[in-house]
């Protein structure tokens, strides 16, 4: 018979104790290294000239940053395009800033184009072709933050017609941008709704104006049409606009399109006080003095 | 008492189990962090591009199961920009654009401005896709400073390899590079004289194995390919770049247990010779087919018809640009006789098999351009005779007339029918031109007495 008293139960209970909080304070890893420096990499990109001019022309005034140097990741993966010559950078940049920004400003207020503008603008050299029809795209807007122009390398800068092109793209995007903010009377798409059509690429764009649609692409469903309408003036004198709708045969669709350009100049008059004919003149002025 | 030792003991022991901490002290697969290793090998990419003072030679196949490749000169700066030339087109000209080194699907080298290297990226309105080329490359191995690259969206056909230069001038020597590269394409087109028949040929222990190349000269593809009596099929497919000293075919060939990658131009022959292990696989210009099919046979059983040449139905690539050299040596015999300017309006090939009474004859229509009046002549042949299944015409004489007159003037046509080696016959289906598409049967004719002449027609009757 094993007899053990009290006292000799405590001791080994102390000595128990001890053991395990000798255990306890020495089993665990000291894990104060475990935060060290950080990991990410904060290294600022390289910038040449091109990139501080862009920084300093559209981030800095306008929160608008420009995007050429290539990443697949920004336009359609399954599309072969490539990135633009940096020639063909700055003088692109310069035309969104003398044709599209500095008038907005002048009518709208400095603060217009940094208050309601694409935050981003990527720039791509070569064509974009749609698959799926016989069409190439000139341009995307996403989610009103982010404009994509493609062709870059294949603008002749010097000739207005060339540089139309990217413009009226801007003018049409940015022209979604605004609805984004403040959506357009329903009324405009109920005017001729019965020629729109999916397949508007099946029309030129002087048989669209025939049945009272300003361009082909504006004979496609409402949204395009206002937009189409809002490019169309913005890239033409008040005098070419007129002309074009003066030559228009059907005298039903030149009253439609008439009618449709006021509902236009009342969009722009009633929610941000701009008299579209005098940003019309500024554009148009702006676009002659880039190529002369 | 003895339980409540024994409660002491369980308490301490399971006051001990949860306060025992995991071995994390184990084995570390990883010596650094993750982000550490992506830099790391961004940085070895970065370096590796940056060690080659005289930049590097690149050959790209952007989807070689449909295309052949390109070859560039990159040359690195620690500036972000890249130097570059191609023997892509004409334009040999350095242009420097920008690059950069970054993680994406993995360490990737982006070419994020436009140099040579985005001409495989162009598209047309009737070349939506272009090459299928990128900007953005997968950095996949480096073999002792060579390295490669992959594309992700043509993961298995594409391929970019960097290998140093060499050069002591990269600007000079690249661009020289570049250009001799352009001639060797050029040395693989067919000219006024060199042969219709273009093979591949293999020469191994087992001996000689032909194959026509078929030669894709806007895609720079060849799918050589024997087709036999028994309808047997043996076909190869590889897209080809071309180097300064010849050309690089991707994928390899295989063939009887050799691998061929690399050709080597020989002037002398023309040829292209690539050898290993005592094996020679060669792309040459040859005066015969790989086989010659029965088809000619074909044209016994076509009945009273005719074979009909007519430029204004359009060009098709099967007609031989020694052909139009012929005629354009017809015009020039015209003109040499002082008669100014004449030209082949068409011609025709009237076959009989059973009769030498000039019922066999090829009728030849001239026009002088001066007023555009049409001038017929007609020349006789002995009844066709099918040997070795080549086509046998000899040629008698011209009908009085016009013909006699004209006779000297034509013989280059003349001759061409009168090969003394025969024709080979090809069928080729529906007629089909740059201009039309009829139902009629076409074929072509080749002259083996001088294969540089070959002429795609139609028949008629």
């Amino acid at each position: 018979m094993i007899i053990i008293n009290f006292n000799t139960m405590k001791k080994y209970f102390i000595i128990t104790l001890f053991f395990i909080t000798t255990i306890y304070f020495m089993s665990c890893s000291d894990s104060s290294n475990s935060v060290g420096e950080s990991q990410i990499d904060t290294t600022p990109p390289m910038q040449n000239d091109l990139d501080v001019w862009l920084r300093n022309s559209f981030v800095s005034p306008y929160n608008i940053e420009i995007l050429y140097k290539w990443d697949i990741n920004d336009t359609d993966i399954d599309r072969f395009i490539h990135p633009p010559f940096e020639s063909s950078v700055k003088p692109m940049a310069e035309a969104l800033q003398k044709a599209w920004i500095e008038p907005y400003s002048a009518v709208g207020g400095e603060d217009f184009i940094k208050k309601i503008a694409p935050r981003q603008f990527t720039f791509a050299g070569g064509f974009n072709f749609d698959p799926d029809t016989p069409t190439r795209i000139l341009g995307i807007a996403e989610a009103g933050s982010k404009i994509t122009l493609f062709d870059l390398d294949f603008l002749d800068f010097t000739d207005i017609n060339s540089i139309k092109q990217p413009l009226k793209t801007v003018q049409h995007e940015y022209a979604h941008i605004l609805n984004q903010n403040i959506p357009f009377d329903i009324i405009y798409g109920q005017i001729n709704p019965e020629d729109y059509n999916a397949n508007w690429f099946n029309r030129s764009d002087a048989q669209a104006r025939e049945l009272g649609y300003i361009t082909a692409y504006a004979s496609s469903q409402s949204g395009e049409d206002f937009v189409e309408m809002v490019s169309e003036m913005l890239t033409n004198s008040k005098v070419d606009f007129d002309a074009i709708v003066d030559g228009i045969a059907n005298p039903e669709a030149r009253a439609i399109i008439r009618q449709k350009e006021a509902i236009v100049v009342g969009y722009y008059q009633t929610n941000f006080g701009i008299d579209i004919y005098e940003l019309q003149a500024l554009t148009d002025a702006a676009t002659q003095e880039l190529v002369n | 008492m003895k339980k409540i030792y024994i409660n002491y003991w369980f308490i301490c022991l399971v006051f001990l189990s949860f306060l025992s901490c995991n071995n994390d002290d184990g084995e570390t697969l990883f010596s650094e962090t993750p982000a550490e290793r992506i830099a790391q090998r961004n940085s070895e990419l970065q370096n590796l591009l940056l060690s080659q003072e005289q930049g590097y030679k690149g050959v790209y196949f952007t989807k070689n199961d449909e295309f052949g490749g390109f070859t560039f000169y990159m040359k690195f700066n620690a500036d972000g920009t890249v130097q570059m030339t191609s023997d892509f087109d004409s334009e040999t000209d350095i242009i420097s654009s920008s690059y950069e080194v970054r993680l994406g699907t993995t360490t990737e080298l982006v070419f994020t401005t436009r140099n040579h290297i985005q001409k495989v990226s162009e598209t047309s309105a009737s070349n939506t896709d272009g090459f299928r080329g990128t900007s953005v490359f997968q950095y996949f191995s480096n073999d002792n400073g060579v390295i490669t690259f992959r594309d992700i969206r043509n993961r298995d056909t594409a391929s970019l390899v960097l290998e140093p230069t060499g050069f002591s001038n990269f600007i000079s020597e690249s661009v020289v590079k570049s250009e001799a590269s352009l001639v060797q394409r050029q040395n693989l087109l067919p000219t006024p004289t060199s042969s219709v028949f273009q093979l591949l040929r293999i020469e191994n222990g087992n001996g000689i194995s032909n194959f026509n190349l078929n030669y894709n000269t806007e895609d720079l593809f060849a799918s050589p390919r024997i087709t036999l009596d028994d309808g047997s099929v043996t076909e190869f497919n590889f897209g080809i770049a071309f180097t300064e000293e010849g050309l690089v075919i991707s994928p390899a060939l295989d063939f009887e247990g050799e691998t061929y990658t690399s050709f080597i131009y020989d002037a002398v022959t023309s040829s292209y010779v690539s050898t290993v292990n005592g094996t020679t696989a060669t792309i040459l210009f040859d005066n015969e087919p790989a086989f010659i099919s029965r088809d000619i046979e074909s044209l016994a059983q076509l009945g009273p018809t005719g074979f009909l040449y007519r430029p204004r139905l359009g060009s098709n690539s099967l007609t031989s640009v020694g052909h139009d050299a012929m005629l354009q040596e017809i015009s020039d015999n015209f003109a040499a006789a002082g008669l100014g300017a004449w030209s082949v309006n068409e011609y025709q090939l009237s076959i009989d098999f059973e009769s030498d009474n000039c019922d066999t004859f090829v009728f030849i229509q001239l026009l002088r351009e001066a007023d555009n009046a049409a001038f017929n002549s007609f020349f006789c042949f002995e009844k066709g005779v099918i040997t070795d299944r080549k086509l046998f015409l000899n040629y008698t004489g011209p009908t009085p007339g016009n013909s006699t007159f004209f006779e000297p003037l034509v013989m280059p046509l003349l001759d061409f029918f009168n090969s003394s080696q025969g024709l080979i016959y090809t069928s080729e289906g529906g007629f089909s031109s740059t201009l039309f598409n009829f139902t009629n049967s076409a074929g072509t004719f080749t002259s083996v007495e001088n294969p540089a002449i070959r002429v795609y027609g139609l028949w008629f009757g």
